[in-house]
């Protein structure tokens, strides 16, 4: 069987209203892409106050891509900031659920209802 | 039964591999997209768990999928340290935010995911087996719900 081998993680960073930060991940947050996006979200969550990672075009989270958002939700909370995650995909959600991490850091539908969801 | 069996060594690059395999197998075996999901993300954190812990003797490491008609078995053997999977105590990650450990969630994604795990000693070394149990496929008759 031949295998495919593809970059795991593409990471778009814009910059919306009332100083809010979009993170747009595209494809698998995988042990790979978690390594592969690390220093962005480090740097991104010592420089940035409210941040929403857009999680629609993720097709596969792992623990250690969790780890790196857990990560950058507490350090952003340690400034005063706040992470949102944004639609993940069904498979993406359950595994969120599974670990917790709904618990910890808030989940939206949609861009809307991200943007109320900072405090 | 199908079975599809793939040796590998323990780098990060061979354990993307394998994962993208375990998917192009699920895909192959046209499994249900929840299942595909989590035989992957078995795959993953098994992997992942073999890759961080297993120790540097480590260097060897032997996937299996094994197709029945009611589930399907991915199986992982390593010859490194012992370490059974199955009695780790999953954990969620610990709430509020301020309290949260950023890591260890692979165990807690493994038993969420996982039908059933069963670890013996054998084979390479350590060996893992998780099950994925299947629903009947429309037009099977099962023995319990089509009879009376």
């Amino acid at each position: 069987m031949a295998i495919l081998l593809e970059a795991s993680m593409k990471m778009e960073v814009t910059s919306e209203e009332n100083g809010i930060t979009k993170v747009i991940l595209t494809g698998n947050l995988d042990i790979k892409g978690a390594l592969e996006v690390d220093p962005q979200f480090k740097e991104i969550s010592q420089t940035k106050h409210k941040v929403i990672v857009d999680l629609a075009n993720v097709g596969f989270l792992a623990s250690l891509g969790m780890r790196t958002l857990v990560m950058s939700a507490k350090a952003l909370s340690a400034n005063g900031g706040q992470l949102i995650l944004l639609k993940p995909q069904t498979d993406v959600e359950k595994a969120l659920k599974a670990a917790g991490l709904d618990k910890i850091i808030p989940i939206a539908p949609d861009l809307v209802g991200a943007v109320a969801l900072f405090r | 039964m199908q079975a599809w069996h793939r040796d590998l060594s323990r780098s990060l690059a061979e354990i993307e591999t394998a994962t993208q395999w375990v998917d192009q197998v699920a895909s192959a075996l046209e499994l249900p997209s929840d299942k595909s999901y989590a035989l992957k993300v078995c795959a993953e954190e098994l992997l992942t768990n073999i890759f961080q812990h297993a120790g540097a003797a480590s260097s060897r490491i032997h996937l299996a999928l094994v197709r029945f008609p009611d589930r399907v078995e991915l199986a992982v053997e390593d010859d490194g340290k012992p370490f059974d999977v199955s009695a780790a105590t999953p954990h969620r990650v610990d709430h509020p935010l301020e309290n949260a450990q950023p890591g260890g969630l692979g165990i807690q994604l493994i038993h969420s995911f996982a039908d059933r795990l069963n670890y013996t000693r054998a084979g390479l070394g350590n060996r893992v087996v998780a099950e994925f149990r299947l629903l009947p496929q429309a037009g099977s008759v099962s023995r319990a719900g089509g009879e009376r």
